[in-house]
């Protein structure tokens, strides 16, 4: 298959997944039109109504954004679906309010009375509802301000998302708006159920599949810059197929019921699913214990996913690879798998750290670089006083200083903190890189 | 471009497409002509079978203005309002201006407590919910403003 076809067919699946979006949200509420009891009520109240519909719709389809299916969210990476599912909110939101505002302005009297001893139960539950909303979206675009922790933010979330949705979909069925026939109501009650079979799945059914599968930890290594390597094995008789680049979700003296699995790139060889490596950098809570975990304890892993990492672009001429500090670990990934390969593919590893001491895997890179066809760029912010290398931050001269004059025909990967992401990209369009051989995979999507 | 501004920009782009077809299902719902006339036979479909519009009594088109606006003050304390508008005034979702020319008494009586043929097309909330108006003093008065309903709009001054 060619690069082309390639990017074609991927454009092909995102617009098909956007399709299928589109039709969850509104198919739905196209199904009401057909007469009923409530004929045209002038154009602002059908508004309203199909906006509410729709912010339903689209809230329900919230649960399915992060159910981690994986053909849905390939075209996209996974990175891409999690800040959709994070501005779909934001958006769903605004429809619910819209929806709210038009009927206050237009027809306040269909909104009866606030108060709740006296509103009808459905009318309150949508108050809360939408109070509800409020609260989980504040929580979690606050969440770091807050120094909520990650695992209790993750239960607070789905349980709080849970109950606002229930009661969004009460106040629809209770309201029945356009739902004057049986199958109708039919209609939007399986609809309702559906997404919440669809929390059912992903909170009991998929940790259940996790959990029969338990890896082993057989060593925890400790690595330059509070970098802790996590050698893991599977059950016999069981590998792990992943490509260079994906990452795993990772749960360790937690069950994966608990909802306490955090996502980490594999670094280990893809050659090598019988016995996987996760570097994992110490940033404060949960990858800060990662040094305790003991050998011959039990590890969760769901995985692989991810769509990062050579093995999109098997026809690639050479690949570029720029890496911030412990975004180096599917980079390593990714050389571990050329190198045991044994590609002669011609290949440069831009790697920017603060100090020198503290570069991660730098003498396993060294050797790596004697069996590819390899050159290291260590680029330091902090260079020793006799560093004959590049220092600063990893800009585009540095790039154009060391990539030979067809630099534009290879595929550039990058890995790191989201500023040194922006910048590489402007810089590759400085260089005149084609956008679509850029690939980049941000870290803190989650 | 970042992937963060990507996904963003495909939000958004969803988003507006979402607003369009909604506005779309706002628009086929009220097409440009004779949007209230479409109500009529719809309303009237789902209806118990009904002989098509019973004359009313006389003494129905000679009710005095004092019981009318007892049957309104009714309509308003019994709560009907939530979910029914006359005049405008109430939940526009289910106006019942014109109710008296499709149903007769014993009809709307049905509808008004959620008896009879009517029980079979509502829910168990609306039940629960008319429930309340049964026994209540003003029903009488209820139904005959009911019945107004649609009679008596060309009549009176």
């Amino acid at each position: 298959m060619s690069m082309r076809m390639r990017n074609r067919s991927s454009i092909r699946n995102v617009l098909l997944w956007l399709g299928i979006y589109l039709a969850a949200v509104t198919l739905p509420m196209f199904a009401l039109l057909p007469a009923g009891v409530s004929g045209g009520m002038g154009f602002a109240w059908d508004f309203a109504m199909a906006l509410g519909y729709a912010a339903l719709a689209m809230l329900g389809v919230q649960f399915a954004l992060t159910a981690r299916f994986r053909r849905a969210t390939a075209p996209f990476g996974i990175d891409i679906v999690y800040y959709f599912h994070r501005y779909l909110a934001l958006l769903a939101l605004g429809l619910v309010f819209a929806h709210y505002l038009i009927l206050r302005v237009e027809t306040p009297a269909a909104l009866g009375l606030a108060d709740p001893r006296n509103a009808p139960a459905h009318m309150s539950a949508a108050r809360l509802a939408l109070g509800l909303f409020v609260l989980v979206i504040a929580l979690s675009l606050a969440r770091r301000a807050l120094r909520l922790e990650y695992e209790r933010w993750r239960i607070t979330h789905a349980a709080l998302t849970t109950t606002a949705f229930a009661l969004a979909l009460w106040h629809v069925l209770g309201a029945g708006h356009y739902l004057d026939t049986l199958w109708k109501q039919s209609l939007w009650s399986a609809y309702g159920v559906f997404w919440i079979g669809l929390i059912g799945y992903v909170r009991l059914v998929r940790p259940w599949q996790v959990s029969r599968l338990p890896w082993r930890v057989v060593q925890v290594r400790p690595e330059r810059g509070t970098v802790w390597t996590l050698v893991l094995e599977p059950p016999p008789g069981h590998v792990l197929n992943f490509s260079p680049g994906q990452f795993a979700w990772l749960s360790l003296r937690a069950s994966p019921f608990a909802m306490r699995e955090h996502p980490f790139s594999i670094a280990s060889s893809a050659e090598h699913g019988e016995r996987i490596e996760l570097s994992i950098k110490e940033l404060g809570d949960f990858s800060s214990t990662i040094k305790d975990t003991a050998v011959g304890e039990t590890a969760w892993l769901d995985a692989p996913y991810g769509t990062f990492g050579i093995d999109q672009y098997p026809q690639a001429p050479g690949f570029v690879l720029v890496a911030g500090g412990v975004g180096i670990a599917p980079m390593l990934s990714m050389l571990r798998t050329l190198a045991d390969r044994r590609d002669r593919r011609p290949l440069w590893l831009f790697y920017g750290n603060r100090v020198w001491e503290r570069v991660a895997f730098r003498e396993e890179l060294d050797q790596l670089a004697r069996h590819l066809d390899l050159r290291v760029v260590h680029v330091l912010l902090e260079p020793p006083p006799d560093w004959a290398g590049e220092r600063g931050y990893i800009t585009h001269e540095i790039l154009e200083r060391v990539l030979p004059a067809q630099h534009s025909q290879f595929e550039y990967l990058i890995c790191g903190p989201t500023p040194m992401t922006l910048a590489i990209e402007r810089g590759l369009t400085a260089l005149a890189v084609p956008a679509a051989r850029v690939h980049s995979e941000i870290f803190d999507w989650v | 471009m970042l992937r963060e501004t990507r996904a963003q920009c495909l939000a958004f782009a969803t988003v507006v497409v979402v607003v369009g077809l909604a506005a779309l299902f706002a628009w086929l719902r009220n097409p440009p002509t004779d949007g209230m006339q479409a109500r009529a036979p719809a309303i009237s479909s789902t209806a118990p079978a009904e002989p098509p519009a019973p004359s009313p009594p006389p003494q129905a088109a000679v009710a005095d203005d004092a019981r009318l606006e007892a049957g309104r003050a009714a309509f308003r304390r019994l709560n009907c309002t939530r979910c029914h508008a006359i005049e405008g005034r109430g939940n526009p979702a289910r106006p019942l201006d014109g109710v008296g020319r499709r149903l007769d008494a014993a009809a709307l009586r049905d509808w008004a407590l959620g008896a009879g043929a009517a029980r079979e097309q509502l829910s168990s909330s609306v039940l629960r919910a008319k429930a309340r108006a049964a026994g209540d003093p003003d029903l009488d008065v209820l139904i005959d403003y009911l019945a107004q309903q649609g009679q008596t709009s060309e009549a009176r001054p």
